[in-house]
């Protein structure tokens, strides 16, 4: 494992948007290892989303690099555009081409494929999101449930050498968020893909995750493993993310409850 | 006394007293455009069939000409330069955002006539070319511009950006993460763009393309200048030439008809298109051009906004510069103070009918209030030269009514006629505004009036009136720019001897005093371009927030 590049790295990452009195971004060093799954956790407007924005391509870096499988994708005179990346990402609100049935949706990525091995791998992707009895269904005919599983069947569908997912549970129901994250983290688990992830409370898919990046204000904050986080959160904010997170046989740190509780 | 109080009482209470309202409102404004479909029904005149087996076909064609080419190069130039400006960034792209809009200051029938006199003998294209290489006028010899194809492409120039604002707006603002999704999964931008965003904003073109489709049955001046036979031209003959009101109203129906096909596929259009809404958030990210596709992207934006903007305004520039010494005196001074409080009239008419028609929709949102208001704003769709032929006949009507047996004009052909006319075209113009305004406050506001006591009346003037100024002022402002432009109806009711500065640039451009036309023509130009700039900067704004 060791020998192969990480699957992503930041280096230094920085991005201010014009008018803006605050970076959104400020030196972000962040890694994620080959088949690692990484849980970026952080308030609303934190620069989470700007975070993938940068990786996916979508947003220009002012300063820093970044590197995805030891390739540099964003550098000094280096940019390469978002159709180039092979970044896989899942909008927050799913983005589904509302105009294309949820195969055409899923096999939008694969036009390079012949027909046949296009049709192959849609299907496949499919049966893995547990959609194959509504492919001719329509975005605007699907549950949001459903609709998530499309978006992350198509963001799979071509293969990517990463996988982004920004606030993967926001749109849906409480229910349907319990059922859904470990059905998500099957899916990562089986489609063995590195995957960055973004979520604004501590869920208990972070329990899931290789490690988790606490960030606040543009800046990481806190890394370590969610064991690790939730025994030792270090400081109010963080503990404050990882009270409600429940680990079979974890005790959560003394030092810091009462504050956050007290907090509300 | 408890008689009189409570008849105010049953009045004001009355469940259908804005029913009521609206009806009556909509009767009057639909008179004119009702009576052309019955004329039609009666039986024929005696010069009817003759216009139908010699001028209809010719009148057919070149009308169904005109709406493939110019409805077609006005699309491919507004969806072009909507992607362009939505999603790519190139050199000057900012500026063209808002600049692009400015050929709609232009009316179709001045850009014609000035087109006429740029490649004229003694204009200034085969001036130049006649200086440069001696001889070389002779290439001229048998070059005419007066031709259909040319007026298509003129149409399309002026008209484009009814296409290209609702699909710019489209893309800006209801598209971005879906284009954005469309990148990530490694597809170029040619797929992207015939795959994904010419679909998503196919209602937008589609909403564009009827309005110009419209326009260009509604445009009178630039056919009748370029010699074109069309329903308008014909519908202008049949009336001033033959006296032939009985062909005007029947060619004044086809045409309705062929207004009412645009509608009703526009709506099926959207009717297909039941999504959208998602994907918003902010523009997408854009494509960095660079090089040959960043001066390809510069032409394409660049080429339609000098032909369709700045040759004409320039052209105009340099006739007036001759002869506004000479053109403008008192007299013109006194035309454009007559044509503005012509329009002024108008549009603070209009808007006075289409506050109560959207106010009785708001507070009482029935079937037939809704529907029934939705016929009033009809007048938009029909061409001009048709809404004066209905005027015409209905207040021939209400004349004979009036007068008895000794036919009098009382109502016909004076500028109450006119303005009659104008506000019965333009109502939508009026309505969408304010409409979009009542939306804006909000019902809470007028909720808290009324449970504070206030009847609907005084809600209207005392709480949501002062909420709508904007509104109103945008509304009332936009009538009197589409009456500064109007020829049609204009030409046909107009009393003997009143012009505006339409007519009047019109009537010297068609007398081939085109240098003499070009004060009064860039009065308009300069009025309607400002207007629409600013306007789309104040619809930009709150699209933002």
């Amino acid at each position: 494992m060791s020998t192969l590049p990480p699957a992503l790295e930041l280096d230094g990452v920085e991005k201010r948007y014009p008018g803006a009195a605050e970076a959104a971004l400020g030196e972000v060093n962040l890694q994620v290892g080959p088949g690692e799954l990484v849980a970026v956790v952080g308030a609303s407007g934190c620069g989470k989303t700007t975070l993938l924005r940068l990786i996916a391509g979508l947003e220009v870096p002012d300063r820093g690099s970044i590197r995805l499988g030891g390739q540099v994708v964003a550098g000094q005179a280096t940019w390469v555009p978002p159709e180039r990346r092979g970044v896989g990402l899942v909008f927050q609100d799913f983005a589904l081409f509302p105009h294309l049935c949820v195969s055409d949706n899923v096999a939008y990525g694969l036009r390079h494929l012949p027909r046949t091995e296009r049709r192959e791998r849609t299907g496949r992707m499919l049966e893995l999101v547990g959609l194959d009895g509504l492919r001719e269904r329509f975005p605007h005919q699907l549950s949001g449930g459903q609709q998530q599983r499309v978006a992350l069947a198509r963001a799979l569908a071509p293969a990517p050498r990463l996988l982004l997912l920004d606030e993967p549970f926001s749109n849906l129901d409480t229910p349907l968020k319990i059922v859904l994250q470990k059905e998500l983290a099957r899916l990562l688990e089986a489609s063995g893909v590195p995957t960055l992830l973004v979520v604004h409370e501590v869920e208990d898919i972070v329990a899931l995750a290789d490690r988790v990046v606490v960030m606040r204000e543009g800046r990481v904050v806190r890394e370590g493993t969610p064991v690790g986080l939730h025994t030792n959160p270090g400081d109010a904010y963080v503990a404050g993310f990882f009270a409600r997170l429940r680990i079979p046989g974890c005790v959560p740190a003394g030092p810091f409850l009462d504050e956050v509780s007290g907090a509300g | 006394m408890s008689l009189r109080r409570n008849w105010r009482l049953a009045v004001r209470s009355l469940p259908w007293g804005w029913t009521a309202v609206t009806l009556l409102l909509v009767a009057t404004l639909a008179a004119p455009l009702i009576t052309v479909p019955i004329g039609a029904l009666r039986p024929s005149g005696d010069a009817w069939p003759h216009v139908a087996s010699t001028l209809l076909p010719a009148y057919l064609a070149n009308t169904g000409y005109l709406l493939v080419v110019s409805g077609g190069i006005a699309l491919t130039l507004g969806a072009g330069t909507a992607w362009l400006v939505a999603l790519c960034e190139f050199p000057g792209r900012r500026w063209f955002r808002w600049a692009l809009v400015l050929p709609l200051g232009v009316p179709a029938y001045m850009a014609a006539y000035v087109y006429a006199g740029i490649t004229d003998v003694t204009g200034p294209l085969q001036a130049v070319v006649r200086a440069l290489v001696p001889g070389a006028g002779d290439a001229f010899l048998y070059w005419n511009v007066m031709r259909i194809e040319v007026v298509a492409v003129l149409f399309g120039l002026v008209l484009f950006p009814y296409v290209y604002l609702p699909a710019r707006a489209l893309l800006e603002h209801r598209a971005g993460r879906i284009l954005e999704a469309a990148r990530t999964l490694g597809q170029g931008h040619a797929s992207v763009f015939w795959r994904i965003g010419m679909p998503l904003a196919r209602p937008a073109l589609a909403g564009g393309l009827a309005l110009v489709l419209m326009e260009v049955l509604n445009d009178y001046g630039a056919v009748h200048y370029y010699g074109v036979p069309t329903f308008t031209t014909g519908i202008f003959r049949a009336w001033f030439s033959l006296g032939d009101l009985d062909s005007a109203i029947r060619l004044s129906a086809i045409l309705m008809a062929a207004v009412a096909v645009v509608l009703s596929l526009e709506r099926w259009q959207r009717g297909e298109a039941r999504y959208g809404g998602k994907g918003g958030g902010g523009p997408a990210a854009r494509y960095w051009l660079r090089g040959p596709a960043a001066a390809g992207a510069w032409l394409f934006c660049a080429l339609p906004l000098v032909f369709g903007f700045f040759v004409p305004v320039a052209q105009l520039g340099a006739w007036a510069w001759r002869t506004a010494p000479v053109v403008v005196d008192v007299a013109f001074v006194g035309l454009t103070l007559n044509t503005l409080s012509l329009a002024v009239a108008a549009g603070v008419l209009a808007v006075g009918v289409a506050l109560p028609l959207a106010y009785a929709s708001r507070i009482d949102p029935t079937v037939v209030t809704r529907s029934v208001t939705r016929v009033a704003l009809l007048g938009y769709s029909v061409p001009g030269a048709v809404i004066a032929v209905g005027v015409l006949t209905a207040l021939m009507a209400v004349d004979r009514a009036l007068g008895g047996r000794t036919a009098t004009l009382i109502l016909t052909g004076t500028v109450a006629a006119l303005v009659f006319a104008y506000v019965v075209r333009f109502m939508a113009v009026a309505y969408l505004p304010v409409e979009a305004g009542f939306e804006r406050i909000g019902r809470s506001i007028g909720a808290a009036s009324r449970t504070l006591g206030a009847s609907p009346l005084g809600t209207l003037f005392r709480a949501e009136v002062p909420l709508l100024r904007g509104a109103l002022l945008a509304a009332v402002t936009l009538v009197i720019i589409d009456v500064l432009k109007e020829l049609p109806i204009t030409l046909i009711l107009r009393p003997f001897n009143f012009d505006t500065l339409a007519t009047r640039a019109f009537q010297l451009a068609s007398d081939e005093q085109l240098a003499e036309s070009a004060p009064a023509a860039l009065v308009v130009i300069a009025c309607a371009s400002v207007v629409a700039a600013v306007l789309q900067r104040a619809i930009d704004r709150r699209a933002a927030t």
